[in-house]
């Protein structure tokens, strides 16, 4: 159980306030989406989840312990981060050096060590890019990359910072598949995103930020019936809007859905 | 002078780089001589003439012109008169204008003899410029000096003739590391030949548009495959072109063949032609074409190059030498098309993506051009940002008239907008026309799938089942009208 416990937080001195009072809890295996407006604040509580960031009051706690005090190094055993521009946190010349990085400073070594890191590219699909140099690869298979990075250290928590936009649909394909598989690892895949489809279509549970709050916390069907995306800068999926033209108004959660719905209303399929 | 009758027998070969690669290859070897001169070790008090050897090797490096020689010689002249020990340096003038000559004529007419494995031309080019420059130095010196002719037969000439075979011996081995760095930096052509010239050539535009690309086939230095092959597209004016295709099937380098970029900024072969408001772009240099197509990158911060709104607005235009009235005016109209009216002031740190993204659009309007061009322009932005972008486009497309090329692949945010698809895959065209029938294209000949909307993709899932529909599902209201429309029918019935 990884909470933040009346998080406020501003940069510098007197800066603006971002977050006040913030109250989450992240459990084992949920696939959760942080969304809201560029500027929400919604990167920042992943900064505050992982250390990147200080809250400037309150707590942040890892299975009942307080790791406020703890850097971003410290809580790595625990969470990890994919950053949007993933090539900004790559840095050694190998992908086999950069997946294997972690758990060399976590302690391990020799066959352990390269058991561990091979197992962790296998999951990923970046195996066949062992000996390449990281940043000459696609961001996509950064992603995956520094993901793999995440999947070494056996970490509980994953954050993943917008992984899929500016990516084309086989991308998006590919790392919602990886995403899936993590959680059936047990792993929690807390998502910052605006893609509203993989939001409806795939996580467990949505937390929306707004004017410096959670505005929204709970499941995506609850958030698109009987929410207010619109006010809070989030677009309705197009499964959802076209449900709702269908008769009885079904909630669908992907394109799939909807076209089941749909012939079932035309006695098809 | 005949007009070109088949365009796409026309081949361009050009190596990376600008027009100063001579100028910056020559300043690093001139720096490198400069420092081996003041530390070379001598023996017997002889010591090689460093910057005679690096400016042979940056001149058979680069092969500039012999203008451009003597330019790259008299600063080595100047640099060894400002450190020389010689009792009249000035005649390094003299010998390095000689020596101009002799590394030049080297460099363009001695072809690369070889002995085995190596070219001894930087050993012979170092041993003959050494000597043409030191005996013109020499005598100069003799002639001021006063020097007896006989210790400058017998002990000065000779000296010169042991500094010459120095040079032979340290100029190949400057040459060849420098030669195999530049290549692997991709710095070099391939092969021996001169760049292409098509200034003399009569190219007439075969087809209509404002832009018209022709039987092109590109392939960038050093790659085997063709970037584009044999592709052909007329875009007309006034139209909203999205060009789509899997990541490397061509979409950047098809926009940077219009804007010229392809072949001039990038080098390469290429075969066909492509007409950019009339001009050929093998004719007409980037700075030319970018007063009728502009054009922003995905990443368009790199484009931003002042530190205030108004400075990045007066940039190009001052580059194209308006006046400082025409430079306010366009500045303020550019501005206002793209509501950031009345920021000039602002500095550009301060300004949010989106805002940024539309100053470089502004900077770009400011030059009035014909065409604009997008190279996947929504990647960094959100939901939001991409809707407030694509409808800033449209309008800039349906009010001023604009033409309009994107390369995209979120195919959903631009099908409210765009009046025609082209799909590339492998560097080839394979499917244009109205979005709708290239999206069936995709979906039929399972190139790109992914990206069709999932709007659409799902008529043509139910469509597969035996569904018809009234119109396509090319906008929410329009799949929702279609979908009312068909249930309506049913519920009629029954």
């Amino acid at each position: 159980m990884l909470t933040l416990q009346n998080v406020s937080f501003h940069y510098g001195e007197n800066g603006p306030e971002i977050l006040q009072n913030i109250q989450l809890n992240f459990g084992r295996g949920e696939f959760v989406a942080v969304t809201g407006r560029n500027g929400s604040g919604k990167t920042t509580i992943t900064r505050l989840l992982t250390g990147l960031e200080k809250p400037t009051s309150g707590r942040v706690c890892y299975n009942g312990q307080d790791v406020t005090r703890e850097d971003a190094a410290a809580r790595s055993r625990f969470i990890g981060y994919v950053f949007q521009q993933p090539d900004r946190q790559m840095f050694m010349s190998t992908v086999r050096e950069e997946v294997g990085f972690g758990p060399y400073q976590q302690g391990k070594r020799g066959a352990e060590l390269d058991a561990v890191v091979d197992e962790a590219m296998h999951k990923a699909d970046v195996f066949r890019f062992a000996d390449e140099y990281p940043r000459t690869l696609s961001r996509g298979d950064q992603q995956r990359i520094a993901i793999a990075s995440a999947l070494a250290m056996h970490t509980e928590y994953i954050v993943l910072d917008e992984p899929t936009s500016g990516q084309d649909g086989r991308e998006k394909k590919r790392l919602s598949a990886l995403m899936s598989q993590m959680r059936e690892a047990g792993i929690t895949v807390i998502l910052v995103t605006h893609d509203m489809d993989i939001v409806a279509g795939q996580c467990t549970r949505v937390i929306v930020i707004a004017d410096h709050h959670v505005a929204f916390d709970g499941t995506p069907d609850v958030l698109f019936s009987e929410g207010r995306p619109e006010e809070w800068g989030l677009a309705y999926p197009a499964s959802v809007r076209m449900g709702r033209s269908l008769p009885g108004a079904p909630y669908c959660k992907d394109m799939a859905t909807f076209c089941e719905m749909y012939r079932k209303a035309r006695g098809i399929g | 002078m005949e007009p070109v009758k088949d365009v796409s027998q026309l081949v361009f070969t050009k190596a990376r780089g600008g027009r100063f690669r001579w100028l910056t290859v020559s300043t690093l070897m001139l720096a490198i001589g400069m420092i081996l001169h003041l530390v070379s070790p001598s023996i017997a008090g002889f010591t090689p003439n460093w910057m005679i050897a690096t400016y042979c090797v940056a001149i058979l490096l680069t092969k500039p012109n012999f203008r451009q020689c003597l330019g790259i010689c008299m600063v080595a002249a100047l640099m060894e008169v400002f450190t020389s020990k010689s009792a009249f340096p000035y005649g390094d003038f003299a010998s390095e204008f000689a020596g101009a000559y002799v590394a030049g004529f080297f460099a363009h007419k001695v072809p690369p003899i070889r002995v085995g494995k190596f070219s001894v031309r930087p050993m012979l080019c170092g041993f003959v410029t050494t000597m043409v420059s030191g005996t013109v130095f020499v005598t100069i010196l003799k002639l001021v000096m006063g020097i007896p002719m006989n210790v400058f037969l017998y002990g000065i000439l000779p000296a010169v003739v042991l500094v010459a075979v120095g040079n032979a011996i340290i100029t190949p081995f400057l040459y060849f590391p420098a030669l195999r760095l530049f290549e692997s930096m991709h710095y070099m052509a391939d092969t021996e030949e001169k760049d292409s010239d098509h200034g003399d050539l009569t190219l007439v535009q075969q087809q209509p548009g404002v832009v018209s690309v022709e039987h092109l086939t590109y392939t960038y230095p050093f790659s085997e495959k063709p970037a584009l092959s044999d592709v052909s597209l007329q875009i007309e004016n006034n139209d909203f072109v999205v060009v789509t295709g899997p990541n490397g099937a061509g979409k950047t380098t098809l926009l940077m063949s219009m804007i010229g970029a392809v072949p001039h900024y990038f080098g390469g072969t290429m075969n066909g032609m492509v007409f950019t408001d009339g001009h050929a772009t093998t004719q007409t240099n980037i700075a030319d074409l970018a007063s009728s197509i502009g054009v922003i990158l995905a990443d368009y911060g790199a484009q931003i190059v002042t530190m205030t709104v108004g400075e990045e607005m007066a940039f190009t235009l001052e580059n194209h030498g308006f006046p400082p009235e025409e430079i306010t005016k366009r500045s303020k109209e550019a501005l206002a098309k793209v509501h950031l009216d009345g920021l000039e002031e602002r500095k550009v740190s301060t300004l949010s993506g989106g805002q940024r993204q539309r100053l470089a659009i502004a900077a770009v309007l400011a030059e009035e051009p014909k065409v604009l061009v997008f190279d996947e322009p929504t990647s960094a932005l959100d939901p939001e940002g991409i809707s407030d972008f694509y409808e800033l486009v449209g309008r800039l497309n349906r009010e001023y008239g604009m033409t309009v090329v994107v390369a995209e692949h979120h195919l959903e945010a631009v099908l409210p907008y765009a009046k025609r698809f082209v799909l590339l895959d492998g560097g080839r065209v394979v499917s244009e026309g109205t979005p709708e029938s290239v999206m069936r294209a995709m979906y039929q000949n399972h190139i790109y799938e992914e990206a069709i909307p999932d709007l659409f993709r799902a008529q043509l899932a139910l469509e597969a089942d035996g569904e018809t529909f009234d119109q396509p599902f090319l906008s929410m209201d329009r799949a929702i009208a279609a979908v009312k429309k068909n249930l309506g029918k049913e519920e009629h019935v029954c």
